[in-house]
């Protein structure tokens, strides 16, 4: 049975007509034609003519067969070599570009802190905190006041007592409102340091509320920036 | 030079003549000469034009007569504007080469025959005027340009085989999938055209 379902025997009977014309697969002398491996030796004489023309076919190129080369040559420019160096230009752009923002950022970075820095530095001397030497630096550059060593009379003295402070600072509230134990630790059991004779204490000559808060101020902040110095001995 | 040595030049005809085979010029530089063309290399692209562009264009004046060099200048317009994709070998390149010659006529065919332009010229290649004189003279002083007249009186199909196994180097395998057919089919169209081709040189008259 047939894959319909036919028997053998109902198919017709077709005779196998032999095609002349198509070679057998045995034909090497063709098919070394075609791979261009040339006429092999036992060749017929029937080919010689053909593999002269297919060698024909593949002889150098004759000039009027170069004649297109400058139109492909401009589609080439214009198509693969030009955008090739644009793309490399625009890769080159893009690496200058993110450099400069790299750089434009590390230097805008710095600039800020330097600035914050300088700006910190210069408030803090016409403050008045710096320590000695930059102070005095700071006094001789921009102008900031020049240092002085901040103290009050020695209780006693016969100096007045100064008004009470109106600032809300602790300092100020203690002093207006504590005990005279706690004035005397404000202002020199803590800061012994702090003590000049009266000549180099110009702030202690202000007279007014406004020396008075110069002088609390002086002795209250320079406590931790204040260098150690000896307490001078009492006169007698 | 002695014919062994170099793959790219034999003996032509018989007659001891060196003449340069198409089909393998690169070799083992191919590679190196498409990635710089690829990159922008106009040198290393007039390499594969001076390689290809001959062989092209004998090919598309067996299958095109009436157009060959406009069917070869579209066919370099869309090559080049492929070419930083192009993936393959030399017979790849080659083989794409072809296949896109091969659709521009078939483009250009639909075109002519939306516009019903028929030049004067434009007859089919087995119907061109081919007489004896021209398979003698083919015979005398066997230049390309008469064996392209004498392999165009073959049918197009045979003919079309023949150009692409020997001129353009492709296998029969690589030529079944550019021309649409079975491998069988192209072994066998390209035999009847060897066949007839001697056939008609016997016709000819010519015996070497």
């Amino acid at each position: 049975m047939t894959g319909g379902g036919v028997s053998g025997s109902d198919m017709p009977s077709l005779p196998w007509t032999a095609r002349t014309d198509v070679p057998p697969a045995e034909d090497t002398s063709a098919e070394a034609l075609l791979a261009g491996s040339g006429l092999p030796a036992g060749a017929g004489p029937e080919l010689r003519p053909v593999a002269d023309v297919l060698a024909a076919l593949s002889a150098r190129p004759a000039p009027d067969e170069l004649t297109g080369l400058a139109a492909a040559q401009a589609e080439f420019r214009r198509h693969v070599a030009r955008p090739a160096q644009v793309r490399q230009s625009h890769r080159q752009h893009r690496r200058r570009r993110g450099l400069v923002s790299r750089l434009g950022v590390k230097v805008g970075t710095a600039a800020a802190l330097v600035a914050m820095t300088l700006g910190g530095a210069a408030a803090a001397a016409y403050a008045g905190v710096l320590p000695s030497s930059w102070q005095q630096f700071a006094h001789r550059t921009i102008g900031a006041p020049a240092y002085r060593a901040h103290h009050v009379r020695p209780a006693g003295a016969g100096a007045a007592a100064p008004p009470a402070p109106r600032s809300g600072h602790p300092a100020h509230q203690t002093y207006r409102s504590g005990p005279p134990a706690r004035h005397r630790f404000v202002h020199h059991a803590v800061l012994p340091h702090l003590v000049r004779p009266p000549a180099a204490r110009p702030l202690a000559h202000h007279s007014g509320p406004s020396g008075v808060r110069a002088v609390h101020s002086a002795l209250v902040r320079p406590a931790r920036y204040g260098t150690y110095r000896r307490p001078l001995p009492e006169r007698e | 030079m002695p014919a062994g040595i170099c793959p790219t030049w034999r003996f032509c005809c018989g007659h001891g003549v060196l003449v340069r085979i198409l089909g393998a010029v690169f070799g083992e530089e191919f590679p190196a000469a498409l990635a710089a063309a690829q990159q922008g290399s106009e040198a290393a692209f007039t390499r594969l034009w001076l390689d290809a562009n001959p062989v092209l264009l004998r090919y598309l004046r067996v299958i095109a007569p009436e157009a060959a060099e406009d069917a070869a200048a579209d066919t370099w317009v869309q090559v080049v504007r492929g070419l930083p994709r192009f993936r393959g070998d030399e017979a790849a390149w080659r083989a794409w080469l072809f296949t896109t010659a091969r659709r521009r006529v078939i483009d250009a065919s639909r075109r002519r025959s939306r516009r019903r332009e028929e030049p004067l010229d434009d007859l089919p290649a087995a119907g061109l005027p081919v007489t004896a004189d021209a398979a003698d003279e083919a015979m005398e002083r066997l230049g390309t340009q008469s064996a392209i007249t004498l392999l165009a009186r073959l049918p197009r199909l045979q003919a079309e085989v023949i150009l692409l196994r020997v001129v353009a180097g492709l296998d029969t395998d690589s030529v079944a999938r550019l021309v649409g057919r079975s491998p069988g089919a192209v072994r066998v169209a390209a035999h009847r055209g060897l066949r007839r081709l001697a056939e008609i040189l016997t016709e000819a008259g010519v015996t070497l």
